[in-house]
């Protein structure tokens, strides 16, 4: 268990005999020690409790293991707490989630049983996630978050909306279908949050997030967050933004933590390399990229046929079988994901260290939010590339719009540059409740405010790491697979192994 | 033929040329090689070479040892996948257990095929063509694509700062010159010499200290001097002011009075309050309690009213301060504008003249903008120390509008939405109807400022001092005489809070906060009136100057 940690700010408050105690009764996860960038502690010096938060919120804060906001919370975080519409950007992976989260739940009544925030993410895995952030960091303040997405049951959603729900997070299609029917009731929505703007604003979503803001009082405060704004921001904040106050903490586009390396492969050769990386480098959790759904099966079978576990998740899967994916990914129950772009918005797992794009992106906004899928909240990771000479253009394009250099990967890799010395003290994510996504429309049980904060077994871990003292290069064995026992037939394909050939043995 | 297909070849043309590859075909005619690698750099899937052209053919590797039958089931499966999926993927039919037996790849060899800097300086050369000129297709969709994002340095809002703000003092530097201030000035001074007069024969007189009563009558009649009509000396205006000032002594008899029935039946839950995070108790206070401990500390501790009304903006800036965003937001090199306050005021020492010291203390450090607008003209003000107040006010940097409309049409050319209305339009000490007298000019601004202020948006906080405009500071009752009321949502209580806050929790549906502020009142004060005694135990500032309510 983690240990006890009062190693605060002195309260600007009376500091009397009532303020130690709520503090000495937290239960704070063990300290992070890995080395954190500028990304995340350029602030001013402030603390949360100079933001004079509730004693409630700031508990959970405390207990999510946040010592200190990073520089967008303690921007955001006061200003949005006055009221103000706000355009904000921040470098992937800086806390920009709970930059807009701590205000909100600061500003949700837990009495008034009615929908009082909304906010709106681009994909369901990030709804997930969001919605996690919310329980977690507002656990103790009485308030109950809802997630809905498309491809879950729609009556689910409705019964759950008879129930009590202070904050919704989901995405624009399926809001606007229980807003529409009425099922939702937004009359009282006086926050609307929008998580990857510039994403939420392209063609696919526009027309519907304003239809969405029909249903929501006029004088509803708006947050939007991005890393990047596209030109149509200025339109929609003309249109519905009041006077916004513009957060700008991007004086570079790549996070400062990231290491960045190309590799010269021939296509016939990528999975020669791809082995290689494998047995030389010493990761943690991966994520490697595939452009196409078709490449991200083949890949992940490819892969699964060296020897290593892994999982793959594309959009053209059922949204069951991505969920249970993403969610076991979290946890660490496999080593590497491959996947197609779906996952490059936001997605936060602090113990991916590696990002592979096995397939080189066409875009630099693709290739900016495929490899802050590591380095996150300011710490280190490394991204490889592995190019081909018909790549040589993107690769030029993409340097030039991020004024980012990709080096050429050496001989060898100074583990210092993406390994955390004690694999121990890695955040585990946030746990996703075991019962909430076997349900298709994954409603959140109001948690006991006594409840501990439970931190899920780390027997994984060790298994990923190999020892120190261990020299030589060999191939890294895969961890045990988890269990078929409990899974249903129609399920198993998820583990991208094929049915009648047995594991390698070493 | 067939037998050389899979060999990796260098071929030579008779024009020099060196082209790399692997056969595909081979006949009398010529050859065709797949992955083909030219001497220049370039590359290409497939390429036919003229027996006519070749000068010399070099073996670099030869095809992998497998028979017709297995090239024959690697071709039927090549043809059915790509036919189902229209992708060849060259990798889709490696042999894995033949990549698990391969040594490391060579990252160092293969980068020694691609020099990424003569590359990168070629591409840079063409990157001087104008896109619709260049030949691959994907450069100009970077082209467009970097179009689409404003760049990571720049403002979507760049010029937030530069609106009208500075412009609007202009309008008051005109209305600074009129003459009357000065000859208002001359008069205010012969007021202020009567009643440091009167002061003085008070104290001397032992007749008049052991009588409590006529004490608190005593000083009842002081702060009715304060009204405007006294400036008046005719002898016949003398017989008005006497019958205003029983007037106005029976409506606080009154209003005292209808305090205490109020408390009496509730014992003493109703007459303390609790505080928001120390769950403190905290004895709440009358008008009269308010005005005895003022005058005390002015009488026995010679800590005068400018003095308690500077304690009580130092204090209150801090708690408002904090209230718009504390330090992480209010810097100088921000580069959003400034937040908007805007104090709504009377012509009052207990409510306009302590509003205007507290502007002032938010705008001088220039990280707050504030405008305020009085319930009568600026060219009107009488009361002395409103007078002298808005003159630091206004060299401060604070901004003073003269009409509902020009508050408007100055909101509308600045970026500074309102984020914090200060409602001093009645202080505990009179009521709105005291305000607008018999004059329908007055009352009807009133009325317009409270309907303004009462319209803004959802996020603008309104906070009022004492009491909110529009309630009756003794009972907290809404004000009989006057149909509009202040919908503020916190309360800046001076020193102590007012008993009137119990009914307006109930009538006050929008309140949500209320605060106490420090205004310097020594301990000692307290224990020079029996009706004080209950303050004396309670540890209200002891290291802060504000501190929170729970209502």
């Amino acid at each position: 268990m983690g240990s006890i940690n009062n190693n605060f700010n002195t309260n600007n408050n009376s500091n009397t005999d009532l303020d130690r105690d709520w503090k000495t009764a937290l239960n704070i996860p063990k300290k992070d020690t890995r080395p954190q960038t500028d990304d995340v502690l350029n602030t001013k010096g402030n603390t949360f409790e100079d933001f004079y938060l509730k004693r409630e919120l700031l508990m959970g804060i405390f207990e999510a293991g946040f010592e200190k906001p990073s520089p967008i919370q303690e921007e955001a975080i006061p200003v949005a707490i006055t009221g103000r519409d706000i355009l904000a950007r921040a470098k992937n992976g800086t806390g920009k989630t709970a930059a807009f989260v701590i205000p909100t739940l600061e500003k949700v009544k837990p009495k008034l049983n009615k929908i009082q925030a909304l906010i709106m993410v681009p994909t369901r895995e990030l709804a997930l996630q969001t919605s996690q952030v919310v329980r977690t960091l507002g656990k103790h303040c009485g308030i109950s978050c809802m997630v809905t997405t498309g491809g879950t049951n729609l009556r689910d959603d409705i019964l759950r909306l008879n129930e009590t729900v202070h904050i919704l997070v989901g995405t624009p299609g399926r809001v606007l279908d229980l807003a529409s029917r009425k099922v939702a009731d937004l009359s009282d929505c006086s926050l609307f949050i929008m998580d990857e703007a510039d994403k939420m604003l392209s063609r696919d979503f526009k027309t519907i997030i304003e239809q969405i803001l029909s249903f929501l009082p006029p004088t509803h405060q708006s947050l939007l967050f991005s890393a990047t704004f596209p030109l149509t921001v200025k339109e929609f904040m003309v249109k519905h933004l009041h006077k916004p106050y513009e957060i700008n903490l991007m004086e570079e586009l790549t996070l400062k933590g990231i290491t960045q390396y190309y590799a010269f492969v021939e296509e016939r050769q990528k999975l020669h390399c791809l082995n290689t990386l494998f047995s030389k480098l010493q990761i943690n959790q991966a994520i490697i990229f595939c452009n196409s759904t078709n490449r991200v099966e083949l890949l992940a079978k490819k892969i699964t046929d060296l020897g290593y576990s892994c999982y793959y998740s594309h959009a053209r899967m059922k949204q069951q079988e991505r969920n249970k994916v993403f969610h076991e990914f979290r946890q660490g129950k496999v080593r590497t994901l491959v996947c197609s772009d779906l996952l490059t918005r936001g997605i936060d797992i602090q113990a991916v260290n590696v990002v592979i794009n096995f397939d080189f992106p066409k875009t630099a906004e693709t290739y900016l939010h495929r490899i802050g899928r590591s380095g996150r909240f300011g710490h280190l990771g490394l991204a490889i590339n592995l190019i081909n000479w018909n790549d040589r253009f993107n690769l030029y394009k993409i340097e030039q719009e991020l004024g980012t250099e990709i080096a050429a990967i050496p001989a060898t890799i100074d583990k210092s540059l993406y390994v955390a010395e004690n694999d121990e003290t890695v955040p585990v994510p946030f746990p996703i409740e075991q019962q909430s996504y076997h349900q298709q429309a994954i409603p959140q049980q109001q948690l006991p405010s006594q409840q501990q904060f439970a931190i899920p077994p780390q027997q994984h871990h060790p298994q990923f790491m190999v020892p120190p003292s261990h020299q030589q290069q060999q191939a890294y064995p895969p961890p045990q697979m988890p269990s078929q026992q409990g899974y249903p037939p129609q399920q198993e394909h998820f583990m991208a192994m094929p049915p009648g050939q047995s594991q390698p043995q070493y | 033929m067939s037998q050389f297909v899979g060999f990796g070849v260098q071929v030579e043309l008779k024009d020099g040329k060196l082209i790399q590859g692997k056969i595909a075909k081979a006949t009398s005619k010529g050859l065709t090689l797949n992955d083909v690698q030219f001497g220049d750099g370039g590359k290409s899937q497939a390429f036919k070479v003229r027996a006519s052209r070749l000068k010399d053919l070099k073996v670099l590797t030869v095809a992998s040892q497998s028979g017709k039958r297995k090239q024959q089931r690697q071709q039927q499966q090549q043809n059915d996948y790509n036919q189902n999926r229209g992708e060849h993927i060259d990798w889709q039919d490696d042999d894995v257990s033949k990549i698990k037996q391969q040594e490391d790849f060579d990252f160092q060899r293969n980068l020694g095929m691609f020099n990424k800097k003569d590359v990168f300086a070629q591409l840079k050369q063409n990157d001087d063509i104008l896109p619709e000129n260049r030949l691959q297709g994907h450069n100009r969709k970077q082209t467009q694509l970097q179009q689409n994002n404003y760049q990571n340095d720049e403002l979507v809002i760049p010029d937030a700062k530069k609106d009208s703000w500075n412009k609007i003092s202009s309008r008051n530097e005109q209305s600074t010159h009129q003459s009357q201030p000065q000859q208002d000035a001359q008069d205010d001074l012969v007021l202020e010499d009567d009643e440091h007069e009167y002061d003085v024969d008070d104290i001397d007189d032992p007749k008049y200290l052991p009588i409590t009563q006529s004490l608190n009558i005593t000083h009842l009649i002081h702060s009715a001097t304060n009204s405007p009509s006294i400036n008046d000396k005719t002898k016949g205006t003398v017989i008005n002011d006497k019958d205003q000032v029983l007037a106005k002594l029976g409506q606080m008899i009154i209003s005292q009075s209808r305090s205490n029935s109020t408390s009496l039946p509730a014992a003493n839950k109703q007459t303390t309050i609790r505080s928001k995070n120390t769950k403190q108790n905290i004895p709440m206070a009358t008008p009269v309690q308010l005005l005895e401990m003022e005058s005390i500390t002015s009488e026995f501790f010679s800590i005068n009213s400018a003095g308690l009304l500077e304690n009580f903006a130092v204090n209150a800036s801090f708690f408002l301060k904090q209230k718009l965003g504390g330090r992480a937001r209010l810097r100088l090199q921000n580069s959003n504008p400034e937040p908007l306050v805007v104090i709504l005021a009377s012509d009052s020492n207990r409510s306009g003249a302590k509003a205007l010291a507290l502007g002032r203390h938010l705008c001088q450090t220039g990280h707050i903008r504030v405008i305020t607008l009085f319930t009568c003209s600026q060219n009107e003000l009488q009361d002395s120390m409103v007078k002298k107040q808005t003159d630091i006010y206004k060299k401060c940097g604070g901004k003073i509008v003269n009409s509902v409309s020009s508050l408007e049409s100055a909101m509308e050319t600045l970026n500074s939405p309102v984020e914090i209305v200060i409602d001093a339009m009645q202080g505990y000490d009179c009521t709105l109807s005291d305000l607008a007298g018999t004059s329908e000019v007055i009352e009807s601004r009133i009325k317009s400022m409270i309907s303004w202020c009462n319209k803004q948006r959802g996020s603008t906080k309104v906070w009022s001092l004492d009491i909110p405009n529009g309630f009756d500071a003794g009972s907290g009752m809404p004000d009989i005489f006057f149909s509009d009321r202040i919908e503020a949502t916190g309360i800046i209580c001076s020193g102590w809070p007012l008993i009137a806050i119990n009914n307006l929790i109930a009538n006050l549906p929008s309140l949500e906060d209320a605060v106490l502020i420090d205004i310097g009142i020594p301990q000692g004060a307290y224990s020079q009136r029996t009706s004080l005694r209950k303050f004396q135990n309670c540890d209200l500032f002891v290291t802060d100057g504000s501190l929170l309510l729970d209502l």
